[in-house]
């Protein structure tokens, strides 16, 4: 375990090393902020990480942390593991405690580890056991499972899903009917990435319901497939919606789905099956993907109050920025409007200014690559939170969707941990590499602590706002 | 100018001045008698507060004064009052080392002070070599006098285009040609080398329903007239002229969208989207850019000219299909009036990236038609057009509300349409949209990901300004407020307005930081 203080905005992080199970990390460069401090750390062991998931469990608050792929040592076994999850108690932020680390899947990156993880308790699960919560995760790209994680420090697997697959990715799970949309790769499919979904409303007894993808996607289709998911948001019951997103730094694709339909149609693989949940289809421009679809519904517009239907549904959608130094197009973010649902309409758009911080020269990725998905009143309709690689979290007042507006930033300073872009080791001499921060995926806690993951193996930044861009939340 | 930053950067301290000075307590019309007195005396720093006032609308709870020019990096050169008519499009022509402005007017009708005479509102000709003295030369009139300003699409002579002799492929060099529309039914020739003296040359086309803004490609003589036909089953479509001689009209084609034409089944999207005119490249470019539908359910159409002019002209669901590049709806919400290319722009943001660095874009204009917002809000997109096949929303610019209270102002709020002149003090750098009540705003396009109000300027009211009528709970009332219909420029850099209720055109030129946005040489 290792502390860091929260300290005054831009001033020269202090690394204060503790127990037997750190290694010495040494304080790189200065952090650089706007309206956010730094309110606790954890090296995460030193694994690449990629989405943080944060849940109260019986008065602790528990981070769970998917991992990339790769290999490091586990202080608390003192063996070298395949990064997994790692399991971190975050009750208190400024004393963030390492509780374990379950293996994942051998292989590098995206090809092992296990990236995803999601939580339900039990007592939102309609068959869940009350006293108990539960875990989903991906196995590197072969399987999902369902781990007890009643204890967070001995995590029991319950079952696995399903196995056999060729990808998984960027799960959901609905905690209050327990339907889980899973990224999968079946063999048979003509993309890397479709939906599996799940009853797991039981958590000890998944029942399978049905195959999902775009039309193009499935066995047999033919033509120019629809490129591969990369994740789904469902509004639930009640909106009766569930949005996909496709692509990453290109073929971007938002999909608007009746989730009712979805899951009550008829489920054999056919065109036509897999277009009757549709309610419609963005395509992107080439150069843009679609890796988070975050639905902002039921805007009020304040500048709209005087006229006509001030209300209007918003999908934020991040983009994916997959190569190191600006080797593609801008990956940033899009507002698209989807108030008439069957003519979705791209509103707004918002990048970080390249040369605020002349990152296309700082080496790694620079741009976006996902949000938070917490809808917590304390930021929803508010607050967006944004990780741009080495742009760190942004935070956007998206309050007028229309114009969205930048009111806080957070780059954390890099450490002894920070790998270079692996890209950039296998195409040149590694020493000409830079190294830089890779803020991965964010998410935000009920608290209003803000979590970021570094997937240059930077670890965990526990977050919060300050300043105007404090007052703009709902702290109540 | 300055002093109007100033005054944008210093709002806040403003309204806090107003709130807490002694006079606060006397309401609206203390301030007033206050910034009257400051006035006289000229002094430093009260003397910019009172500019701002004037130009500048200040706290959020201030009654807009209709009756001041409101400003920012924007001036007034000059006006003439139309004679009291209501005004559409102005286009101004270069003309033998004049410069001269051609105006459409919407109908009404008014006494040209020129004969005495009471004339039904058509085309006026000014003369605007000096900006600041306009000289009004004269009105053709027509006998459409169905008033615009009361609700009614009063169809006087809207649409107005001329061309130089010398540029088309058939004119007779040194002579100036203007097609122009009369009322609903028909579209005309006139030659226009006198202008004070002009001639009608030819009828175009007649017996229609309806008419609307005009496209003539100066280069080929390739009109497009919008043109209602008894036939088609939509109020306005396009019809595609040879007007390279400009007495001898050929019709190549007429043009709309699929199910607009004769004997199709009539879809209810289709029977409002009536066309709104479009926007040439010519042949270079090769493409036309239509916008559809004025009360919401708009769409815009990317077409490729060269196959709509040479293309099977048959008006089959079929051939009107084989032109078009893209279509794409703007919803129910939005209109689509005017639409603006700026193409192969390299966006400084992403010079470091190596792809996606030079787009093509398309503004879409709507159009705000109920006055006092009882509408939803109208405001100009930006659609990423570089893969034509597959455009996409980027972006949107609206004037806020809130900055002049424009719901409550009277008459129309919301974005018309945008000048549709290329020249390079300005093509790629500034676009000028009129926005009705809130006048004409001065848009940097330079990064159409983030368009940037850099100015703005809405004229007074003036005696002849036609209130602008609501009806609510069976009773009606009315406001006077500046309707800014459209805007042109001309190749000097100067911008024109013209307003909707008869308050005239005013002749208007950028300053301070937004002038320098523009390329005006050295």
């Amino acid at each position: 375990m290792k502390m860091i203080w929260s300290i005054p905005v831009a001033v020269t992080c202090a690394v204060l090393a503790s127990t037997a199970f750190a290694q010495s990390v040494k304080a790189g460069p200065r952090a650089e902020a706007k309206n956010m401090k730094l309110a606790g750390y954890n090296d995460l062991q030193a694994r690449s990480a990629y989405q943080p998931v944060i849940v109260e469990q019986k008065g602790r608050w528990i981070a769970y942390v998917g991992h990339h792929g790769g290999e490091r040592l586990n202080p608390m076994t003192g063996q070298r593991e395949y990064n997994g999850t790692s399991i971190v108690d975050v009750t208190d932020p400024k004393k963030t405690k390492y509780l374990f680390h379950i293996p994942g899947e051998e292989g590098q990156g995206e090809t092992g580890g296990a990236q995803m993880v999601r939580i339900c308790s039990g007592r939102d699960l309609p068959k869940g056991d009350p006293g108990k919560f539960y875990m989903l995760r991906v196995f590197g790209n072969q399987a999902h499972e369902l781990w007890d994680v009643t204890a967070p420090e001995r995590p029991q697997l319950i079952t696995t899903i399903v196995k056999g697959l060729k990808s998984t990715h960027k799960n959901w799970w609905e905690c209050d009917t327990g339907i889980a949309y899973l990224v999968s790769g079946p063999p048979d499919w003509r993309v890397r990435r479709m939906t599996k979904i799940y009853d797991l409303s039981d958590p000890a007894n998944p029942v399978f319901i049905r195959d999902y993808g775009l039309d193009g996607q499935q066995p047999g289709a033919a033509g120019q497939a629809p490129f591969e998911l990369h994740g789904p948001i469902s509004a639930g019951v009640k909106r009766n919606r569930v949005y996909f997103g496709h692509g990453n730094n290109k073929y971007g694709i938002l999909q608007i789905v009746d989730r009712e339909k979805l899951l009550n149609g008829p489920r054999e693989v056919t065109r036509e099956n897999l277009l009757y949940p549709q309610i419609s289809r963005l395509d992107f421009p080439i150069n843009s993907g679609a890796h988070t679809v975050f639905p902002l519904l039921d805007m009020e517009i304040a500048d709209f109050a005087k006229s006509k239907d001030s209300k209007r549904d918003f999908i934020f959608v991040v983009n994916e920025s997959i190569l190191d130094e600006c080797r593609e197009a801008r990956q940033m973010v899009w507002i698209v409007d989807v108030t008439q649902e069957t003519k979705p309409f791209g509103v707004a758009n918002w990048t970080v200014p390249e040369a605020s911080g002349n990152f296309c020269g700082r080496g790694e990725r620079f741009g976006a690559h996902a949000s938070q998905e917490n809808m917590t009143p304390i930021y929803y309709k508010r607050l967006m939170f944004v990780t741009w690689f080495n742009a760190g979290l942004r935070t956007l007042d998206i309050r007028d969707p229309y114009n969205p507006k930048e009111v806080a930033y957070y780059i954390p300073a890099i450490t002894a941990n920070t790998k270079p872009d692996p890209t950039c080791v296998k195409r040149r001499d590694p020493a000409t590499c830079k190294i830089a921060i890779q803020s991965n995926n964010v998410e935000v806690d009920d608290r209003g602590l803000i979590y970021v993951a570094d997937r240059a193996d930077t670890g965990l930044h526990i977050l919060e706002l300050t300043g105007p861009a404090r007052k703009i939340a709902n702290f109540k | 100018m300055r002093i109007n930053g100033w005054c944008e950067k210093n709002r806040c301290l403003l309204a806090l001045l107003r709130e807490k000075l002694p006079f606060s307590r006397q309401g609206e019309k203390g301030f007033v008698l206050w910034v009257r007195k400051m006035k006289a005396k000229k002094a430093g720093v009260c003397a910019l507060v009172l500019m701002c006032t004037v130009s500048a609308p200040l706290a959020k709870e201030s009654i807009p004064d209709n009756t001041r020019a409101a400003a920012r990096n924007m001036k007034l050169v000059g006006y003439n009052d139309l004679q009291g008519r209501s005004a559409f499009l102005p286009v101004i022509v270069e003309q033998g080392g004049r410069w001269l402005a051609y105006v459409g007017h919407q109908g009404g009708e008014a006494v040209n002070s020129l004969t005495g005479k009471k004339e039904g509102n058509g085309t006026s000709i000014l003369d605007v070599t000096d900006p600041r003295r306009p000289k009004y030369l004269h009105h053709i009139p027509t006998e459409s006098r169905e008033q615009a300003g009361s609700g009614g699409e009063g169809s006087g002579a809207l649409a107005v285009q001329v061309c130089a002799g010398k540029d088309l492929p058939k004119g007779e060099r040194g002579k100036f040609y203007m097609l122009r529309s009369v009322g609903r039914e028909s579209q005309e020739m006139w030659d226009v080398t006198d202008p004070a003296n002009p001639a009608r040359i030819a009828v175009v086309v007649d017996k229609l329903k309806s008419t609307h803004v005009n496209w003539w490609e100066c280069d080929t003589g390739i009109a497009y007239i919008n043109a209602g036909l008894p036939d088609w089953q939509v109020r306005r479509i396009t019809q595609v002229y040879d007007l390279s001689d400009p007495v001898k009209p050929v019709l190549i084609r007429n043009f709309g969208l699929p199910g607009q034409q004769p004997g199709a089944p009539k879809p209810p999207s289709v029977r409002w989207r009536d066309g709104h005119g479009p926007f040439s490249t010519g042949p270079q470019g090769n493409r036309l850019y239509f916008g559809y539908g004025n009360i919401g359910d708009g769409a815009f159409q990317i077409v490729d000219r060269q196959k709509l002019l040479t293309g099977p002209p048959e008006p089959t669901a079929e051939n009107l299909l084989y032109p078009q590049i893209a279509f794409m709806s703007a919803g129910k919400r939005q209109a689509v009036h005017g639409v603006y290319p700026l193409l192969g722009m390299d966006i400084a943001e992403f010079a470091k990236s190596a792809k996606g660095r030079v787009r093509d874009f398309l503004l879409v204009m709507p159009e705000a038609i109920e006055s006092e917002c009882r509408e939803e809000p109208q405001m100009m997109f930006v659609v990423d057009i570089t893969n034509e096949t597959e455009p996409f929303g980027v972006g949107n610019f609206r004037v806020p509300e809130k900055l002049g209270n424009f719901c409550t102002r009277g008459a129309r709020f919301g974005a018309h349409s945008a000048n549709t002149r290329l020249t390079p003090i300005f093509h790629k750098r500034v676009v000028f949209v009129a926005w009705f009540n809130a006048g004409v705003r001065a848009v940097d396009v330079r990064n159409p990901f983030e368009l940037k109000e850099i100015g703005y300027y809405v004229p007074a009211t003036t005696r002849n300004t036609a209130p602008s009528c609501v009806k609510e709970d069976g009773r009606q009332h009315c406001k006077t407020a500046i309707v800014t219909n459209a805007v042109e420029v001309d190749d000097r850099g100067y911008i024109y307005i013209a307003d909707r209720n008869n308050t005239g055109m005013h002749i208007l030129e950028l300053t301070g930081a937004a002038r320098k946005v523009a390329n005006f040489g050295k």
